[in-house]
């Protein structure tokens, strides 16, 4: 066969498979997340906001994992030592974070954004049931008495994070992480030493 | 004469329906495996499936226990470890079983740094029961579903040449209780699911037992009356093939080829739920599951309701 003939046989065929949907389309871009909307552009004044949120939980971050380094946990670890270790963190950050208060990390500007990123997904249908996701078993949240630097009451379950929620916020380190409490007010937990890092009130609508 | 007759029928009475009836192939160099959900009371339900387990383990050698989460209810410290899960399983880990645990929202993540729940200090991760199997499991947080842990998923899933998928986490996707499906979480893995081929997936949560008509090629089952209960909470939907929620119990799992045998067993060692999950070969989707409900189980309406 004639190459040119080859060459617009294979095309027709390209064709008319593409158009049947037999080849890939270019895939569809991912809807874009509040929160990638926010860190886009530098020009986006929640960018400089977030950056400044990220600064100051890092600084944080730094401060727990010299901590941490400090008191390794084993492979075979008991339940004595994990306590203890959670235990030692804990007092630990309380005494060099003695001067901490609400707002240190979570600013209000942070608060505000905060805020703006989680409102959208509290509304409609979907708002109904990320706000089902929220509550316990028996209807109702956990009810804590929040201060910076108090432990998370082991009377209380920790609160299940809808995952719509935690994809409109800035992703954290594993050492920390959000959870909302009956009153709806957002805090910073820090994992490994069960304190409140800081909050916010009302954060949820 | 009486009196021996009165001992034998009493002796009948009381004797554990143990592996009485147990149903699976039972075949040699089957992947086995039990799974229990929201255990960690330290009550004497929980005891009472804890024995029960123990009991069925002479006739059916599982080498290893699924915790669905809620592992530990109330209070974390060592004497909680001990009382609401080293002593209950003390004969099946003195036996070498291992358990493989996920986080449920009463539990700390420091649990994943206790070595008996073979969570390697992650909050999600994966694992191969015997480097021949052809299983995967893939233990979730269902706490705190990032956009980190959603990524390490897809990616575990897509590097995954396993014939058998395994998902197990707290929260269910699906359930015909008080909270019902959530929606939220579902929206989130399910597509997954459907992409990779994940066959089957264990939760616990609610606090009875659930298995739901195959999704999209995908068997769930939930498992959340392993020492909690709602009684009567079921509400039986398009969505349910069959419940239980008037008693506690544990599931046995037996993996031969592409089918996957399950019986549902409760406290007083009565089976109330048993069938198989077939697979197909090439596809690897689930097609079919069959199965036989026992005494005291729900079954959903012939015609399922319309999907959300």
């Amino acid at each position: 066969m004639n190459p040119l003939i080859r060459a617009l046989a294979a095309a027709a065929l390209l064709a008319g498979a593409a158009g049947c949907g037999m080849l890939n389309r270019s895939p569809v871009p991912e809807p874009i997340t509040p929160i990638q909307k926010a860190t886009a552009s530098p020009d986006n004044p929640d960018s400089a906001i977030l950056a400044d949120f990220k600064a100051r939980l890092e600084k944080y971050v730094r401060v727990q994992r010299a901590l941490l380094d400090k008191v390794p946990i084993s492979e075979n670890a008991t339940p004595a030592q994990i306590r203890a270790r959670q235990e030692t963190l804990a007092a630990q950050l309380r005494m060099i974070r003695k001067d901490a208060k609400p707002g240190d990390i979570l600013t209000p500007q942070v608060a505000a954004l905060f805020r703006r990123l989680i409102n959208p997904e509290l509304k409609g249908r979907e708002g109904r049931d990320t706000k089902r996701a929220l509550e316990e078993d028996d209807g109702t949240r956990a009810h804590v008495w929040l201060r910076v630097n108090a432990t998370w009451p082991e009377s209380e379950p920790l609160t299940t994070m809808p995952p719509n929620i935690l994809a409109n916020l800035p992703q954290l380190p594993e050492d920390v992480e959000y959870l909302i409490t009956d009153e709806r007010h957002l805090l910073l937990r820090d994992v490994d030493a069960n304190i409140i890092v800081d909050f916010i009130y009302h954060a949820v609508r | 004469m009486r009196r021996v007759v009165f001992s034998i029928l009493l002796l009948l009475l009381t004797r554990p329906l143990a592996a009485q009836d147990l149903k699976l192939p039972l075949k040699q160099g089957s992947v086995k495996f039990a799974a229990l959900g929201d255990t960690g009371t330290g009550g004497s339900d929980q005891l009472a499936i804890a024995r029960m387990l123990t009991s069925h383990r002479a006739k059916f050698p599982f080498e290893f226990v699924l915790l669905l989460g809620d592992n530990l209810y109330g209070s974390e410290r060592p004497r909680d470890y001990s009382r609401k899960f080293e002593e209950p399983y003390k004969p099946l880990l003195e036996a070498g079983v291992k358990f493989y645990a996920v986080l449920g929202n009463h539990d700390d993540p420091s649990q994943r740094n206790y070595k008996q729940f073979n969570m390697n200090g992650e909050r999600y991760y994966t694992f191969k029961p015997g480097l021949r199997s052809n299983v995967r499991f893939f233990a979730l947080d269902s706490n705190y579903m990032d956009p980190k842990q959603l990524e390490w998923f897809e990616k575990e899933l897509a590097a995954s040449g396993s014939d058998w998928k395994i998902a197990f986490f707290h929260h269910p996707p699906y359930a015909s209780g008080m909270h019902g499906s959530d929606e939220i979480l579902k929206a989130q893995l399910e597509p997954l699911f459907v992409k990779y081929g994940v066959n089957v997936v264990l939760t616990g949560h609610e606090h009875f037992y659930e298995r739901i008509k195959p999704q999209k090629g995908v068997q769930y089952f939930v498992m959340g009356n392993s020492a909690k209960l709602r009684q009567g909470d079921i509400d039986p939907t398009g969505l349910t093939a069959v419940g239980y929620d008037r008693g506690f119990a544990f599931m046995l799992v037996e993996i031969v080829g592409d089918e996957m045998y399950y019986q549902t067993i409760t406290e007083r060692g009565q089976t109330v739920d048993s069938g198989v999950v077939k697979k197909a070969p090439g596809t690897n989707r689930v097609i079919r599951t069959v199965g036989r409900p026992g005494p005291g189980t729900e079954t959903g309406p012939a015609k399922p309701s319309p999907q959300r």
